[in-house]
């Protein structure tokens, strides 16, 4: 990280007559004044930064106000940059969505959950919470038990349907496999409009994380069952906030069995997404062969960690298990072969010509509009940004592997696909290179100390793109734990992609974003309404509610 | 002979599943009955479900169709054993496409977008081709033509028949994600099991067509003999048919239609030329 960056963020921080509250490795922490929130975050935005996430926060405990986080990346310099600005209850704040698109659906998150009056999104429906929640609770507050159950308003429900309907997919479909509900608007065979509503799936795990019921040692495992399928990036990233908070040196072995559990996880995840493609396009011979390879990948998971999924290898500073000769000479052999079958069957794969037509020119998702959105991962990657966590922030192991950032500038289907199976070859590479340097020595720290009130942003790369979890501590626990996915900044790019392409090539587009909603949708309070009314939710329902 | 598809269809259509199966390195159906006979099993399982019907027209119109394909079927059964008797091959025609017209007005009487989409994706497809395959098989049929014309004939036939079929890449009526079933999406228990059981029927009368063809090809002349072989070869035609979908992926809705126009337009063109040298 260069000085000169970091000073001439300290200079317009004081223009502005904000205030540096800390500086780390890889943070500066700022406080801004509401009034020039925009200026700053343009000027950020203009030096080539990249909004990573807003998260709310009730800190009326602390300082009486309820205060709004932004977080942006200066990728080319490897630092984060966390502006804060605060106000007392239902006092406004100035929304920086007219600067900043990507902003709008944290800013709605943080009016939701944490009850900020941000300006301009007074008429906005409710993004997370369902319509029938009450008016004035707010459950990331921390004055709301993490157990509250309210009461509904059946009323809510009884507003006039709309009269136009387009082709409602979801909240249950076949294709997808968490419930989300999409409403696209076709003329012909053409997607003219697209309206999403998400959000469905209640589980409430920040308020959980905060809660008296788990602790930091406990979190890692609570943070793992956040996604099904990359579950151990999760986990990563929020054992690397607190680590980094609390600033504990992980030994390198387990800095090393992180990136190559990492690893693993990305192969068999890219397989996996591969497969579906192949299914979703009607080339069932291929979803088989490519679940086929990716068994052994599971398999060499089961074998490193003890389980084919949600590992639960990680605690806060280091890992739980170590990686023996015998199990680095096994994982090498089942690595060498799944390199070469896939190589062999991959070829087959992008040869097939409906397979290339229909992912040629399809999803297209422009440079300009994907660095507005700041979206990640190969969705950025396959638009010409070349964003990757592992290289831009090095974390963990990766600044001892050599390995290349696959980048395609079309935008298109293709491309993103083309990324993902040049990051499978990439990623074997780098368990190869880390399995013949993991060097000796513990596979974690005897003991750690977390002081209260210190705050961190940890950012891995996910196989969808950047994960970053926020962090305030507190005791014994986190005083706020922010979680953002890398589906959560990609989905907004979604309506630009349907839109005016092939009714057809929707289902394809939207998985080339290798959606994981479950991830998305954690910030809900768990709601397990019991009432004797009965509610009935039309398909429609979500149309109301979706956000243009 | 007229009854042998009523059983063997689903055989087939088993026998294929175990094929793709083996190609997509899966078991697919297990045991030596279910190798030979899952689609049977799945049609009695699908008559004793719920029957959850959105209107009566639907089941009347589906009970049609099958009964419109399994008449083409034994016309088809005796056009093969009395194929000197042009009227036979002229009703054989007009039930075959008299069925296809059903099945997707089947799908298009439905107050349903997905079944709306579907069924005109099967119009395009299904129009795409239908025309150039029905004259073709007459003039294959009906009209002593030299063995070049004969080729491209058969060539229109096997490429119409794998397409009326619904295979992929050509199953974008019923098998595109987003309007998951298609066609099929407003059918359920016993009409379900009727709409499949014909679909199988249907696949087993192009086949038959297709294994016809190719003995008018190669001017097989005994009738016996070829009624026999055309049994024979059915049940190869299908397997081809279900090896070469399992190596494509769906076509795109767009491109399929046109692209297979394209095709089918050029061999017509060559068809009608040779036709031409000929008369000249």
């Amino acid at each position: 990280m260069s000085s000169g960056i970091i000073k001439e963020i300290e200079k317009k921080v004081l223009e502005l007559e904000g205030l540096i509250e800390s500086i780390t490795k890889t943070t500066i922490f700022t406080e801004i004044p509401k009034k020039n929130i925009k200026d700053f975050a343009k000027w950020l935005y203009e030096s080539g930064a990249f909004l990573k996430t807003c998260a709310g926060v009730d800190e009326r405990i602390i300082s009486s106000k309820l205060a709004l986080y932004y977080i942006f990346g200066l990728d080319e310099k490897g630092l984060d940059v966390v502006v804060k600005i605060s106000g007392f209850e239902r006092e406004a704040l100035p929304s920086i969505v007219d600067v900043i698109p990507g902003v709008e659906w944290c800013e709605l998150e943080a009016r939701d959950l944490v009850g900020l009056y941000i300006l301009g999104h007074e008429d906005k429906p409710r993004l997370v919470l369902p319509q029938d929640w009450p008016e004035d609770a707010y459950p990331l507050r921390k004055d709301v038990p993490h157990n509250y159950r309210p009461q509904i308003n059946v009323e809510k429900f009884s507003e006039e349907l709309p009269r136009e309907v387009g082709l409602p997919i979801g909240p249950y479909h076949p294709i997808l496999h968490e419930p989300e509900y999409f409403e696209l608007y076709v003329e012909g065979e053409r997607v003219v409009d697209v309206y999403y509503r998400g959000f469905h799936v209640h589980r409430g795990i920040e308020k959980l994380g905060e809660s008296q019921r788990f602790t930091y040692k406990t979190i890692p495992f609570l943070a793992e069952r956040i996604c099904g399928i990359c579950g151990f990036v999760h986990s990563s990233c929020y054992v690397l906030a607190v680590e980094k908070a609390a600033g504990i040196n992980v030994p390198e072995r387990a800095e090393f069995i992180r990136s190559i559990l990492l690893e693993i996880e990305r192969i068999h995840s890219h397989l996996l997404w591969l497969g579906v493609v192949a299914h979703i396009l009607g080339y069932d011979a291929g979803f088989m062969h490519m679940w086929r390879i990716r068994e052994p990948v599971m398999v060499l998971a089961e074998l490193l960690t003890g389980s084919r999924k949600t590992y639960g290898i990680n605690i806060i500073g280091g890992v739980r298990r170590d990686i023996d000769e015998v199990k680095k000479l096994k994982a090498l052999k089942v690595l060498r072969s799944v390199r070469e079958e896939f190589k062999r069957f991959i070829d087959v794969f992008i040869s097939i010509p409906e397979i290339v037509k229909r992912t040629t020119g399809t999803g297209i998702l422009p440079r300009d509009i994907a660095r507005a959105l700041s979206v990640v991962g190969p969705t950025a990657r396959g638009s010409g940004l070349k964003r990757d966590v592992r290289k831009d922030y090095p974390y963990f192991a990766y600044k001892y592997a050599s390995f290349k950032i696959p980048v395609y500038t079309e935008g298109d289907n293709l491309a993103r696909l083309l990324v993902r199976v040049d990051e499978v070859f990439e990623s074997i590479s780098i368990i190869e290179q880390l399995l013949d340097m993991l060097p000796k020595g513990p596979i974690a720290v005897e003991s750690y100390e977390i002081p209260r009130l210190k705050k961190a942003v940890a950012a891995v790369e996910a196989p969808r793109g950047e994960d970053v979890h926020f962090i305030i501590t507190g005791l014994d626990r986190p005083y706020r734990w922010k979680v953002r996915a890398p589906t959560y900044q990609n989905i907004p790019a979604l309506r630009v992609m349907l839109k005016d392409a092939p009714l057809a090539d929707a289902f394809l587009t939207i998985v080339s974003i290798d959606p994981c909603f479950s991830c998305t949708d954690r910030v809900l309070m768990v709601c397990d309404v019991k009432s004797n009314s009965k509610r009935f939710m039309s398909l429609f329902e979500g149309r109301k509610y979706a956000v243009k | 002979m007229t009854l042998i598809p009523l059983f063997s269809a689903p055989i087939y259509d088993s026998i294929e599943r175990k094929i793709k199966a083996a190609i997509q390195s899966r078991i697919g159906p297990i045991g030596f009955p279910r190798s030979f006979l899952q689609s049977w099993f799945d049609i009695i399982k699908l008559f004793n479900k719920e029957l959850v019907l959105t209107s009566y027209g639907v089941s009347l119109i589906t009970i049609l169709e099958l009964i419109l394909i399994l008449i083409t079927m034994i016309i088809l059964q005796i056009a093969l054993l009395t194929s000197q008797l042009y009227w036979i091959i002229s009703l054989l025609i007009t039930f075959l496409s008299t069925s296809t017209a059903f099945s997707l007005f089947r799908a298009i009487l439905l107050d349903n977008p997905f079944s709306s989409i579907g069924a005109f994706r099967g119009f395009y497809i299904t129009l795409t081709v239908e025309g150039f395959f029905l004259s073709s098989l007459i003039i294959m049929l009906l009209i002593d033509v030299s063995i070049i014309s004969r080729i491209l004939l058969f060539c229109v036939i096997a490429i119409s028949c794998y397409v009326v079929g619904s295979k992929v890449p050509f199953d974008i009526a019923e098998a595109e994600p987003e309007i998951a079933s298609g066609v099929y999406v407003e059918l359920s228990g016993p009409l379900l099991a009727i709409a499949l059981y014909s679909l199988q029927i249907k696949r087993y009368i192009l086949a038959q067509i297709l294994s016809y063809s190719l003995l008018k090809l190669i001017n097989t002349s005994n009738t016996s003999v070829t009624a026999l072989m055309t049994v024979l070869l059915t049940p190869i035609i299908w397997m081809i048919f279900g090896i070469v979908s399992a190596i494509f992926a769906r076509t795109r809705v767009d491109v399929g239609p046109s692209t297979l126009l394209k095709v089918v337009l050029i061999l017509m063109l060559l068809i009608i030329a040779t036709l031409t040298v000929k008369v000249v």
